[in-house]
């Protein structure tokens, strides 16, 4: 297509092409080394043994639950520019509304409650009912300015957090909700069994991870599939400029809060993940810092960008819990000191980024950094 | 081409009364009564800080009056957010250009028209192949659009990248493509290459023959006096002129107001 640029400033080679987050070359090689050496440091811990299988699944899984909940904050913030800092309700919505439909037993006396419903339904009620209330909560909201969308969402997730706490009735109050997991256990095949011992390994656990990692891939197909669909682009435009979207005919109010949705819903899927993985659930599992860990995990992936959310997960979770153990190993410092000392150095790996690499590891740099013209 | 008294040829087109917008203290429009025609050609011209963009925010609904009221296609829009009005065929371009900088330029053309005025989700993302067939029709449209104003090679490239020109030029077929009844453009040929000015002014008279209105400011007399149908004129917020170019060009208060305004009017008035 050659063309009579007649009288036009630039020239086609001296306009920068589309910013594809992502999909450059260099950068998910490097993406795909990092996570690698950080796979290689777990089993390095554990001496390469087979125990390095049994060390490996609870944190593969809580990577999966995490990265899950990244993809749907990815949603909301990367591509929609939605500063959700209430990010955490959507999941305990999610995993209380399921696990209240399946058995289980329930506040200070484990009152035994019979499920309503087959887990299967009570996951997808679960998720729209995330999706739902997440979404009464925001529409008042979403109309502000995304810094005060923040305030107010935090403000929303603490709220609920607190009549939780506070309701004996949903939920059993500060007890919470345990005895649920064997809704999800009673549906693993043999062979996870059989795999397992081999390995060395508990089955409960490789079940999980495998739930957990099938239910990642699935809503990152999804995510992937919005975001390059014609409703992806108006999402992206929304989050350019607002009113040129009011000006042709669009309003960026409904597919804001669209986006909330949806996003909320796979929030609220991972929070059904992360119930199944603690085996015991109560309101103080929803504190605002795992809003702030999903949000470093979508900053360190790289923010819009599809398979950001994973890599930031694994990253995320491996310094974390890894570079306890290393700090165990050099200094003798006491247990407590460790886990503190943990959240130190992913703050200077989350700085670390923020400085060199705002874009996050797969992100691309127009997305982030404002520019001075 | 067109009636030589606009009031009464206003038929459907928009109509302000009684409408004023104050910013603090301060009147930015005081339009007692005016009716700009849905067909033809209007030029809105008056000095700097006229109050010709905030007019125009006020009939696209991108800031609502202080006091009056604003009919668009004989109904009470007063109140009515932008994008309705959008969606009921009254587009605006922007003095100021706002493109989406990180989309592709095709893209940016494509926005006005995805599936659904009320962003139906379940069409645009769960059935896709629906509107597999009007999205090729509507992307040619696109190209051809983008052909008229000199964007094709760059079509597939970040708008972000372009130059302020042909932000402009985008701006203007973008708006196209939400096939309005009446386009209000402000300031659309500023920084445009006289190549690609003749090209738009040619767009523009196509438009016009299949019945769209255009309502576009323009400092420029010249240009003005070529293209328009009529003219209204504006000066402190107030309309000191409306009619064909032949008698605003011969009235005193315009003279006055532009030999204020620097005395650019003296040298066009005979063209
Ligand atoms: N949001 C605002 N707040 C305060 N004053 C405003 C605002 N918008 C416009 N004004 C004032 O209203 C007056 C009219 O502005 P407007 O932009 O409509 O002028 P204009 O005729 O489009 O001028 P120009 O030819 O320079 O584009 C100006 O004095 C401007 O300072
Ligand atoms: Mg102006």
């Amino acid at each position: 297509m050659s063309t009579q640029a007649t009288g036009v400033t630039k020239t086609p080679s001296e306009i920068s092409p589309v910013v594809r987050p992502g999909r450059r070359w260099p950068t998910r090689i490097v993406a795909a080394a990092l996570v690698l050496a950080s796979l290689l440091w777990v089993a390095a811990a554990n001496g390469f043994g087979i125990g390095t299988v049994s060390a490996m699944l609870p944190l593969l899984a809580t990577v999966a639950i995490y990265g899950t909940a990244a993809v749907g904050l990815n949603l909301q913030f990367g591509y929609g520019g939605l500063l959700n800092f209430g990010f955490v309700a959507f999941m305990a919505v999610g995993a209380y509304t399921t696990i209240l439909l399946i058995p289980h037993l329930q506040g200070a006396a484990s009152t035994k409650s019979n499920g309503l419903l087959p887990l299967g339904v009570a996951v997808v009620v679960g998720i729209v009912a995330a999706a739902v209330l997440g979404s009464i909560f925001a529409i008042p909201a979403i109309r502000l300015r995304t810094d005060y969308l923040a305030i107010v969402m935090i403000a929303l997730a603490e709220v609920l957090r607190i009549v939780l706490n506070n309701v004996d009735a949903i939920g059993g109050g500060v007890y919470g909700m345990l005895g649920y997991t064997s809704a999800l256990q009673k549906l693993r095949p043999g062979i996870v069994d059989d795999v397992a011992n081999a390995l060395d390994t508990q089955g409960s656990q490789l079940w999980l991870a495998i739930v957990g990692w099938a239910g990642l891939l699935l809503v990152i197909g999804f995510a992937a599939y919005l975001t390059r669909s014609p409703w992806g682009k108006l999402l992206r435009a929304v989050r350019d400029d607002e009113l040129a979207v009011r000006s042709l005919g669009k309003n960026p109010t409904v597919i804001k809060s669209q986006v909330l949705m949806l996003g909320g819903g796979i929030g609220g899927f991972a929070g059904v993940l992360l119930a199944f993985q603690l085996s015991q659930i109560n309101p103080d599992v929803f504190l605002p810092q795992v809003t702030f860990f999903v949000f470093a995990i979508v900053i360190l992936g790289g923010t819009a960008t599809t398979w950001g959310p994973v890599v930031g997960a694994v990253i995320f979770w491996i310094v974390l819990t890894q570079s306890g153990d290393l700090v165990a190993s050099i200094a003798s410092a006491n247990s407590s000191a460790v886990s503190a000392i943990r959240y130190v150095i992913v703050g200077v790996v989350i700085v670390a980024i923020i400085v060199f690499r705002p874009q996050g590891i797969l992100g691309a740099k127009e997305n982030v950094v404002l520019e001075l013209k | 081409m067109n009636s030589s008294n606009p009031r009464v040829a206003a038929e459907e087109g928009v109509e302000l009364s009684h409408v004023s917008k104050a910013f603090g203290g301060f009147v930015a429009v005081d339009v007692d009564e005016l009716s700009i025609p849905r067909t033809g050609v209007t030029a809105l011209i008056g000095p700097n800080g006229a109050g010709k963009t905030t007019l125009f925010d006020l009939l696209s609904g991108f800031t609502t009056p202080t006091t009056g009221t604003i009919r668009h296609g004989g109904r009470d829009v007063t109140t009515q957010s932008p994008d309705r009005r959008a969606r009921a065929g009254l587009v605006r371009t922007f003095q100021l250009t706002r493109v989406f900088e990180r989309l592709s330029v095709i893209d940016n053309m494509l926005i006005g028209t995805l599936p659904g005025t009320h962003l139906r989700l379940a069409t645009s993302v769960f059935r896709p192949w629906h509107s597999a067939k009007r999205q090729r029709m509507v992307r040619e449209h696109a190209m051809d659009l983008l052909e008229n104003v000199g964007l094709v090679a760059v079509a597939d490239l970040s708008a972000g990248g372009l130059s302020g020109g042909q932000k402009k030029l985008l701006e203007l077929a973008r708006a196209l493509m939400c096939e309005p009844s009446m386009l209000l453009l402000d300031e659309p040929m500023a920084g445009v290459n006289p190549a690609v000015r003749e090209r738009l002014i040619d767009l523009i008279r196509g438009l016009v023959a299949t019945g769209v209105g255009v309502v576009f400011v323009e400092h420029d007399l010249p240009r003005v006096m070529a293209l328009a149908d009529r003219i209204v004129v504006l000066d402190r917020g107030k309309v000191i002129a409306n009619g064909p170019p032949d008698l605003i060009s011969a009235d005193a208060a315009v003279i006055e107001a532009y030999l204020g305004g620097g005395g650019e009017w003296k040298k066009t008035s005979n063209p």
